[in-house]
């Protein structure tokens, strides 16, 4: 049982507030998506997570199971078992796939590592991913597609097997074919780990295949609404537009009460 | 593969009867040691050159209709050196230069007929102050050069790097490409001037040139999958140098020269 916990996080980035008094805790086995209108910190949040020092840390801490993890490195925490599956996954030329995920595995089992079990278990997970297994020769998402840097980030989640999965817009560029078998990936991996998920998702179909257990609506950088599946029905059918005003007319309430105890 | 190795002056050569080698060493301080290579069929050839306080010009010369690959390991200190590469008609050479230590050079490259071709590729990792100069003569129509270097530069080392392609008039359908690009792992001054001379109109001609560091995001990548900074930079060194490369030797050499220098 693992617990990451974000406390009162407020980030910047060049004098720029992105997430303010951010807080949410997440278990293991809980399934998390967070939706909100472009720009709002939902994939800083994700970068902040994982350690991405362009951001700057001005109060709160991020914990996990208990330990302050806020000052760590970024490959301190990917060996904590927290696992970043990026919106744009980054190409890098004349790096073979097949290099880069012995190198991942390889650094993460240390002398446990075996060749033989590695090629079986990444043949096997190309085939469930139906990826070409000719990509193992290429550069890291080199000439990939939008669909196969998506599959080929969920490929090196389920060799590197995390507790907990953060996923920023891991539906953007798939045809609805590859959605399913990304959403499918990422379920039978949750069950089988019964790791913690944070989804990053704009769209209602992805939580059709990969069923949230809390959906949360974020906004200025912070979380505004929680609830369940029906939020995602909510928002679907109103949009953020209702969310939003309700939250400024909580804003004047709050002002007026406080003018009035004044 | 045939084998041709330079220590010194001392010559070595394991060819066959695709390749012919010829040698003028230098009599005194003053004089210019001469190594001609000529390739008369195909074939690829590994060539080992080692010098010290030096000068040395090597000449290849290829004969029509020929398609070679040249692996060249280069480890010269204080020495000058001249390539001449003379391409006959319709024959494609491919070059790969690895080198380790900073030298002051001048590579040449005569395309003398049409259909002659050349990619180039050098792999450098630069410690000193060096100087390459390139100058790619299209002398024919349809003539085709593509120079790539990949150079980090580390410690001491300071890079300048030239590459002048000339396409003169009347060279119709040529084309020339230049991709330069320095990782600059220090504050040294590095330099790149890509020069394209062309006064024919129908040709294609480009040139890209970069000096910078690793981006951030490349690192980040690599380090949220467990990689430490320092392997994450190992790995993207590897890719940068082994890029284009497709020969394991050479694989293994630039493997060995990044163990070396980033202990």
């Amino acid at each position: 049982m693992h617990t990451l916990e974000i406390k009162d996080l407020t980030v910047t980035i060049e004098d720029k507030e992105i997430l303010s008094s951010f807080s949410l805790t997440m278990n293991s086995g809980e399934i998390h998506a967070i939706m909100g209108p472009n720009g709002t910190g939902k994939s800083t949040l994700t970068k902040v997570i994982m350690g991405d020092d362009s951001y700057h840390v001005v109060s709160g801490s991020i914990l996990y199971d208990g330990k302050d993890i806020t000052n760590l490195t970024v490959d301190e925490r990917a060996h904590l078992g927290i696992f970043l599956g990026m919106q744009s996954p980054v190409a890098i030329e004349g790096v073979s796939n097949a290099d880069f995920l012995r190198t991942i595995v390889s650094t993460k089992e240390k002398e446990n590592f075996k060749l033989f079990p590695f090629i079986k278990e990444l043949d096997a997970t190309i085939d469930k991913l139906s990826m070409d297994h000719d990509m193992v020769n290429r550069g890291i998402n080199q000439g990939f597609s939008g669909g196969e840097r998506k599959k080929s980030e969920i490929l090196q989640m389920e060799l590197l097997k995390p507790d907990m999965v953060l996923l920023d817009e891991i539906d953007s560029g798939l045809d609805v074919d590859s959605l399913k078998i990304v959403g499918e990936n990422v379920m039978d991996y949750q069950k089988e780990s019964h790791c913690g998920v944070l989804l990053i998702t704009h769209y209602r179909r992805l939580l059709e295949y990969i069923h949230p257990d809390f959906v949360h609506v974020m906004m200025n950088g912070r979380i505004v609404q929680s609830g369940d599946f029906q939020l995602v029905d909510y928002i679907e059918k109103n949009g953020y537009e209702k969310i939003e005003k309700k939250q400024s007319n909580l804003g004047t309430c709050m002002m007026k009460e406080m003018a009035h105890h004044e | 593969m045939n084998k041709i190795t330079v220590v010194e002056e001392q010559v070595e050569t394991k060819v066959s009867k695709k390749v012919s080698v010829f040698v003028k060493p230098a009599h005194d301080i003053f004089e210019i040691a001469e190594l001609r290579i000529q390739i008369h069929k195909n074939c690829d050839i590994e060539f080992r050159f080692s010098a010290h306080d030096k000068k040395w010009k090597v000449i290849v010369e290829v004969d029509p209709n020929c398609q070679f690959h040249l692996y060249l390991y280069q480890n010269l200190v204080q020495t000058k050196v001249q390539y001449c590469y003379q391409i006959g008609k319709m024959s494609q050479g491919t070059v790969y230069k690895l080198q380790n230590a900073p030298s002051k050079e001048m590579v040449e490259v005569h395309l003398q007929a049409e259909g002659a071709s050349i990619q180039y590729f050098l792999k450098d990792i630069v410690t000193g102050k060096e100087t390459i100069d390139y100058y790619i003569y299209h002398d024919a129509k349809e003539t085709n050069s593509s120079i790539k270097n990949n150079i980090v530069s580390k410690e001491d080392g300071s890079e300048t790097i030239q590459v002048s392609t000339f396409i003169p008039k009347g060279m119709k359908g040529c084309v020339a490409n230049q991709n330069n690009r320095i990782i600059s792992n220090n504050e040294k001054k590095n330099e790149i001037r890509p020069n394209l001379y062309i006064e024919e109109y129908d040709v294609e001609a480009n040139h890209s040139a970069l000096i910078g560091r690793f981006s951030k995001e490349e690192l980040f990548y690599l380090q949220s999958r467990g990689i430490s900074q320092i392997d994450a930079t190992k790995l993207l060194l590897q890719g940068f140098l082994k890029s284009d490369i497709e020969n394991s030797k050479m694989q293994k050499e630039i493997e060995r020269m990044i163990k070396k220098e980033w202990r």
